[in-house]
């Protein structure tokens, strides 16, 4: 609405003080603007009502004696011609209008402005400086950094969860040193709250245009309505990639899937050597569906191909293990393999005779639940993931 | 809607930047320095002035020698009766009520003793030594001679007059804007002025191309408060209880305002005596968090109290006020403008640190000593609006500016960095 029509309709209250500074944030007009407006719509009504208006000017002009510029307000058109009189080169404006006795009190709130006339070429937002955190607040703090480019590659048949991983987050594991996957960590975390509430597809726009610095607001909006699961996350290993764990566990799969991963099931079967059907089925629908996820988020499996070429097929088998296992029995598991000389993946027979009976157990109990809850499950797995590292590395070396 | 000029900035600062905080430290070290170093640079300016006929030496060379003609460099110390003494106050406390601090101690029978490395000697000199405007810390050379009752009668007096400067080379109609005594927390006595400052700052009273040329906007200091605060009848506790809530909304509003003010022009916040910052000099900048807000734009900053940028090629030093409001307690300069002109001919922002003005105990550096000549040279905080244009030795022009409390005066100081022309801009309200 224009100021013209604000006035015409009388929805300017001139019991109060009004300001034009005012005016100026309220129209987006230029001073000189909302001085002719204004000034015309006053002389307009003095004519045709018998309203008076008490009025206020800006008069600007050089001080006499060198002393030099001045800018008052004084009330009152007498006034105003004294002062055009007194000053050198002067000037002026309307500064305030309130109708003459007006029933409320002159209680003007000045704001800090928002509109002006002359502005920086470019002002940059710092991207390090972000709002208090510490549940200290004194207004709204917007996020500070400048929005990445959404470019995640997005099927639209794929997984909801997918969709929910923050851009910043996929590109930051993408670099992943320890320190970014840290950092991923916490945004991974945020994103992971409203993975459990399974927000609508926009959602993800959303945060794509918001900076990444919302992270934390997403935390203090979003935690709350976390599941419990999440907020137990705590350790800060197991926090980092609490939503894109199983992404990327699966991610390493799928990189030990063909021939690697048949002779892992091949192995596999032997160990169990039960033969139990509806066993491997499972094994190969889950493996297919974990394939299937792997796609989606090519980013953030990078950094762990690098650092852990070797150890993929031995996670690999972990991880479907872990899939069908509950996360106590991680450790058992993760025991009983090695790598050899040659880099391949030996299990150990000490552990046969457990392994069969954890899993036989294990899925019989919870076959239908495992799909479910495979993500919280593969995140025990990154958990563990380092350890395993650990000890086919040293065993590596003690054999060499 | 029009852009503002930009102007290359550079902040020199850094040497008011404190990396440690060692506060166990004696002050000597802080003297030792300043003299070591000031020497160093007074020493060829004397010979240069006075020729190698008159030797430079130290008192422990003169030996109780008579008559010796000799040129002396060292540190003034002024002996003042009533100067402020924390000792004098503790033997006398226990017998006599404590008397108030007196607003200026100078007294024309002050006594200037002058002290190098090792020893000190009595100053007289009639007319060439104008002992009521000088202070304790000053660094000087002296030429003269010694007499039999142990005084070194001055003949001549050098001062540093703060090095070389270099040329001014700066763009057509720069301005820098200067504003001090914000005193967020009585702003609503000059709320109005206040408004028409942050207008007139983005151009929108007809002054569009006056506007545009504006370069910068420094806030030398007492953002938050002008005064001390009142007195309350326990120190600690019920100051923190009654004050602090006001402090940290004032805070928070002084926040908003830079954040718009930043949008507009670059803008640079100086610590004040009375605003909540680190006491001793040199003061810190106020940490970000203070101003969440503003602090999110790169065209603001927190700096330090001194300041030094350079602005294009002009360079501008600053203070919030204190130096220049404790030498005048201890001289009997007349006026805040003498006062700056004196600390610039003198080399040194604040001669009377650490003996009355508290600073930090440097031990390996005086960062206060002018080692260059500034173009524009102000103190914020003053009780009135003062301007001058120094010139100094070998023609150097150095634009002298005592910036008003703006909660007092509602005006600014426009600078233009070309010319180095000043003009103090009013903002009022004509009370009826």
């Amino acid at each position: 609405m224009s100021l013209q029509q604000a006035l015409d309709d009388c929805l300017i209250d001139f019991d109060r003080r009004v300001l034009v500074t005012d005016l100026l944030e309220e129209y987006k007009l230029t001073y000189k603007e909302a001085h002719d407006k204004l000034e015309a719509h006053i002389k307009q009504q003095e004519k045709s009502s018998a309203i008076k208006y008490e009025k206020r000017f800006v008069v600007h002009g050089t001080l006499a004696n060198d002393e030099g510029e001045l800018y008052t307000i004084v009330q009152g058109d007498d006034k105003l011609r004294e002062w055009l009189g007194k000053l050198e080169n002067s000037q002026y404006h309307l500064y305030s209008v309130e109708v003459a006795g007006g029933s409320k009190s002159a209680a003007p709130i000045f704001k800090p402005m928002q509109h002006m006339e002359v502005k920086l070429a470019k002002v940059d937002q710092r991207s390090g400086v972000k709002p208090l955190t510490n549940g200290v607040s004194n207004g709204v703090h917007k996020p500070v950094e400048t929005p990445k480019p959404a470019n995640i590659k997005e099927e639209p048949s794929k997984a909801e969860e997918q969709k929910k991983t923050p851009p910043s987050d996929q590109k930051g594991k993408a670099k992943s040193t320890t320190a970014t996957a840290k950092k991923g960590s916490i945004g991974s975390f945020f994103a992971a709250a409203p993975a459990a509430k399974s927000q609508p597809a926009k959602e993800t726009k959303a945060a794509a245009a918001k900076p990444a610095a919302g992270g934390m607001d997403n935390f203090f909006k979003k935690q709350p309505k976390a599941s419990s699961s999440q907020t137990s996350s705590a350790p800060k290993e197991a926090s980092p990639e609490q939503k894109n764990n199983s992404v990327q566990l699966f991610a390493e799969e799928s990189e030990a899937s063909s021939d690697e991963e048949e002779k892992l099931d091949k192995l596999r079967r032997s160990v169990i050597g039960s033969g139990d059907e509806s066993d491997e089925t499972d094994a190969k629908q889950r493996a297919s569906s974990k394939r299937r996820r792997i796609v989606d988020s090519d980013d953030e499996e990078q950094p762990q191909k690098k650092s852990a070429e070797k150890e993929k097929p031995q996670q690999a088998e972990e991880k479907l293990a872990q899939a069908e296992e509950e996360p106590m029995d991680v450790e058992a598991a993760t025991n009983e393999t090695f790598l050899d000389d040659d880099g391949f993946v030996i299990t150990v027979k000490a552990k046969k005779p457990k392994q069969p009976v954890q899993k036989k157990a294990a899925t019989a109990a919870a076959a239908p639940a495992t799909k479910k809850k495979s993500p919280p499950a593969a995140g025990k797995g990154a958990k563990e993931t380092p350890k395993v590292k650990q000890g086919s590395i040293t065993s590596f070396f003690a054999k060499k | 809607m029009a852009n503002r000029l930009s102007c290359a900035y550079e902040n020199l600062s850094s040497s008011y930047l404190l990396t440690t905080t060692d506060y166990q430290k004696q002050f000597c070290h802080l003297y030792t320095h300043r003299l070591a170093e000031m020497t160093r640079l007074l020493t060829p300016l004397a010979l240069k002035e006075w020729g190698t006929q008159v030797p430079i030496m130290k008192l422990c060379e003169l030996r109780g020698e008579q008559n010796v003609q000799c040129i002396i460099i060292g540190t003034i110390y002024k002996h003042q009766a009533h100067k402020p003494s924390i000792l004098r106050d503790i033997s006398e406390e226990n017998q006599l009520a404590p008397q108030p601090q007196r607003q200026n101690y100078s007294e024309p029978e002050d006594k200037l003793i002058l002290e190098d490395e090792l020893q000190r000697v009595r100053l007289q000199g009639g007319e060439f030594l104008e002992s009521h405007k000088l202070a304790t810390g000053i660094v000087c050379a002296v030429k003269g001679d010694t007499d039999s009752e142990g005084f070194f009668n001055v003949e001549k007096i050098l001062f540093l007059e703060s090095g070389p400067q270099k040329p001014l080379t700066v763009k057509l109609n720069s301005k820098l804007i200067l504003i001090s005594g914000l005193d967020q927390l009585q702003s609503h006595n000059f709320v109005d002025a206040l408004n028409m400052f942050q207008y007139w700052l983005s151009g929108c009273f007809d002054n569009k191309s006056e506007a545009q040329s504006q370069v910068r906007l420094i806030v030398a200091g007492n953002s938050v408060r002008s005064s001390a605060m009142a007195h309350v009848p326990t120190l600690q506790v019920a100051r923190h209880q009654a004050n602090a809530n006001d402090t940290v909304q004032a805070i928070s509003q002084l926040d908003s305002w830079f954040a718009s003010w930043a949008k507009a022009i670059h803008v640079d916040v100086m610590p004040g005596a009375y605003d909540p910052a680190n006491f001793m000099l040199p003061q810190q900048p106020f940490h970000k968090c203070m101003f969440p807000l503003a602090a999110q734009l790169s065209s603001f900053q927190s700096v330090t109290n001194p300041y030094i940028c350079r602005l294009d090629s002009a360079l501008v030093v600053g203070t919030a006020g204190q130096n220049i409001a404790d030498l005048l307690r201890s001289t009997a300069l007349d006026s805040s403008l003498e006062a700056l002109r004196c600390t610039l001919k003198w080399g040194h922002v604040a001669p009377t640190a650490p003996d009355t003005l508290a600073c930090y105990p440097y031990i390996s550096s005086d960062p206060f000593i002018m080692k260059e000549c500034p173009h524009v040279y102000f103190a914020g905080n003053c009780e009135k609006f003062e301007t001058d244009l120094h010139v100094g030795s070998g023609g150097k022009r150095t634009r002298l500016v005592c910036l008003p409390s703006f909660s007092k005066t509602q005006s600014v100081a426009v600078i233009d960095l070309a010319t180095l022309d000043c003009r103090q801009i009013k903002f009022s309200v004509e009370t009826e």
